[in-house]
């Protein structure tokens, strides 16, 4: 096959730095290392900047990156949709309304949490139903790298998986959750120096904004005037879609219960800092869309056939841009960009794995009582097997590339249910234990059965599909969890304290100046948020 | 709290090897692309040199809390 780039000598020095620095951070962190805290919550002592630039990192994966630049190209200003509406209100709900719960109980992983406010059965089935996702999903993403990395520049599918494994293994088993959190951070900002630059030329030679927009078809610029209908709009969603399914359902249930993110939080130094954590990030979330939103609009302005030329598909629009634009040396820093956020990626699947599988079925089911050290060691052999396990998906994947489509897609709403039993679980307190896991269960099954049983075509496009299922798995468990606690016998007050709202306490930060209070830096991010959706309606 | 200074100063050695790295190349090379008459490297060099050093300053100031 022939590859679209060509790597000279100080593109690869540029990737080969990359790889002796992240190894490096595991050997640094090593001997920092000696807790079950330390390796698995990083002692909780890291500051807010930090988890907040990890908590949005973990989620920007190249993927991600690749994915809403094609997205951009074909669906235009509408993408955008998945940055603002469709994650910013619930990474602050997060940070105001759920940390103090999450935090103060103490608890290690989101499963720990079930266990406290509802019970066992509940939690073993988030843990299970989590590890087994997280892990498969990692060797998805790891399967995806190789196949980009192929196309692009020409490197053997295997060599790229092992390697790549290799270096995550190393350093996530050196340095725990720190390793991972500290690359996170330290990929946030490779990507935008490595891909800065195309929107900043881009625009540049187009003319500016105007001039990019003269040449895109009508309505790409907007947000919401044409989301009246579904038949308005190439995405085929209207605008109660958009804001029960995405911003409400989808949004809610990934950045408010999946341990993947919420990790980061619980690494936070203090209550303060575990809440600005989220809110931190959506300052930075807000402006992604410079990075991956406009250089899909540029490609589409730059390359019309985009799209509808065999050579040319939507998926490719970063790298075409890429291509055009970098010369030897800048195609080195765009390359390693993109490696740091598989990896990264990876890294942040295997850390909350590790977690989940030591302390919430290892721990809780099959050895109880060990030391830390024990805990500790298991969590370093459970990296190994992690990582295994992805490569071993990896090739699975290989093989079956259509599973891994179907497989995505179930993950994208499986949170959804999740997010219905925490809500009841923390503002209705007659919820009763079994209620949850009921509902819980209701909900995932509810989801397969909508993915499976209900024809494509019911939908106008696939987002939409999505954002429906989503609205629907979440009415199941709802309901279900509502009608079983009602007959079901629930926990005694003094039980859910510190777990429910109303009955725990508030924190107060009136001794703090503004800008490190929780609450107005929150209602800023809004205005912000507010403004952005006028300025783009 | 001491490690923590530690990744702006992590942050500030990649990129001041990155900096360096493209700057230099781009000043000898001097590489171009057809579409773009601007020697990105060098320019994109400075930036992530200048970049580099404001994380090594933070990380040698003392830390505000």
């Amino acid at each position: 096959m022939h590859a679209l780039f060509h790597a000279n000598a100080v593109d690869y020095i540029i990737i080969l730095v990359y790889f002796a620095f992240v190894l490096g951070v595991g050997f640094v962190l090593r001997n920092r290392v000696r807790t079950g805290e330390d390796f698995f919550l990083s002692g909780r002592s890291i500051p807010a900047w930090i988890t907040g630039l990890a908590f949005l990192s973990a989620n920007l994966g190249a993927l991600e990156i690749l994915g809403m630049t094609a997205s951009g190209a074909e669906y235009g200003m509408l993408t955008t949709h998945f940055y603002w509406i469709g994650a910013i209100p619930a990474m602050l709900f997060l940070g105001l309304y759920m940390m103090p719960f999450y935090y103060v109980s103490k608890v290690r992983s989101v499963p720990e949490f079930l266990k406290l406010r509802y019970n066992e059965a509940t939690r073993a089935l988030n843990a299970i139903a989590f590890a087994v996702m997280t892990v498969l999903t990692s060797g998805i993403s790891l399967y995806s790298m190789a196949l980009i990395f192929q196309i692009l520049i020409g490197w053997s599918f295997d060599t790229s998986i092992l390697v790549s494994a290799l270096v995550v293994l190393i350093y996530v088993a050196l340095g725990g959750l720190t390793s991972s959190i500290f690359n996170e951070v330290v990929q946030f900002f490779l990507i935008w120096a490595g891909l800065l630059p195309i929107p900043l030329i881009g625009l540049h030679s187009l003319g500016g904004w105007q001039g990019m927009m003269s040449r895109l078809p009508a309505g790409f610029g907007h947000l919401w005037a044409n989301l009246g209908s579904p038949s308005h709009n190439p995405m085929g969603i209207g605008w109660l879609g958009v804001v029960l399914g995405l911003g409400f359902v989808l949004s809610f249930g990934y950045w408010t219960t999946d341990f993947l993110v919420v990790q980061r939080t619980l690494a936070a130094k203090d209550l303060r800092a575990a809440q600005l954590t989220p809110i931190y990030a959506a300052f930075f979330k807000m402006i992604v869309p410079i990075l991956v939103i406009i250089p899909g609009l540029i490609a589409l302005a730059i390359f019309p056939k985009i799209g509808h030329s065999p050579n040319m598909s939507y998926n490719l629009a970063l790298p075409l841009l890429i291509a055009k634009y970098y010369p030897p040396g800048m195609l080195g820093l765009g390359l390693t960009a993109m490696l740091a956020s598989f990896m990264s990626g990876m890294a942040g699947n295997v850390t909350a794995f590790t977690t989940v599988w030591t302390y919430d079925i290892y721990q809780a089911y099959i050895k109880k009582d060990a030391s830390d050290k024990h805990y500790v060691n298991m969590g370093r052999w459970a990296v190994v097997v992690g990582v295994i396990i992805s490569i071993g998906t990896a090739y699975f994947a290989a093989g079956f590339p259509s599973v891994m489509d179907y497989m995505q897609t179930l993950f994208s709403f499986f949170n959804a249910p999740l997010f219905a039993t925490f809500l009841l679980g923390m503002f209705w307190k007659k919820t009763t234990p079994w209620g949850g896991f009921w509902g819980l269960l209701a909900g995932i099954v509810g989801a397969f059965a909508l993915y499976f049983f209900l024809p494509a075509h019911m939908f106008s496009s696939p987002d939409a599909g999505n954002f429906w299922r989503a609205w629907w798995a979440w009415v199941i468990t709802v309901v279900v969890t509502v009608l079983v606690s009602l007959v079901t016998k629930g926990k005694r007050p003094e039980e859910l304290e510190g777990l429910v709202y109303g009955l725990s306490k508030r924190p107060d930060y009136s001794g703090y100046p503004w800008y490190k209070r929780p609450g107005y830096l929150a209602a800023l991010v809004f205005v912000i948020l507010v403004g952005l959706n006028i300025a783009f309606w | 709290m001491n490690r923590f200074l530690d990744l702006r100063f992590m942050i500030s050695v990649l990129f001041i090897v990155y900096g360096v790295v493209l700057g230099l190349y781009g000043a000898v090379a001097d590489p171009h692309t057809p579409s773009l008459h601007l020697n990105i490297d060098l320019w994109w060099g400075v930036v992530c040199l200048v970049f580099g050093i404001v994380f090594l300053i933070a990380s040698l100031a003392k830390p505000s809390e």
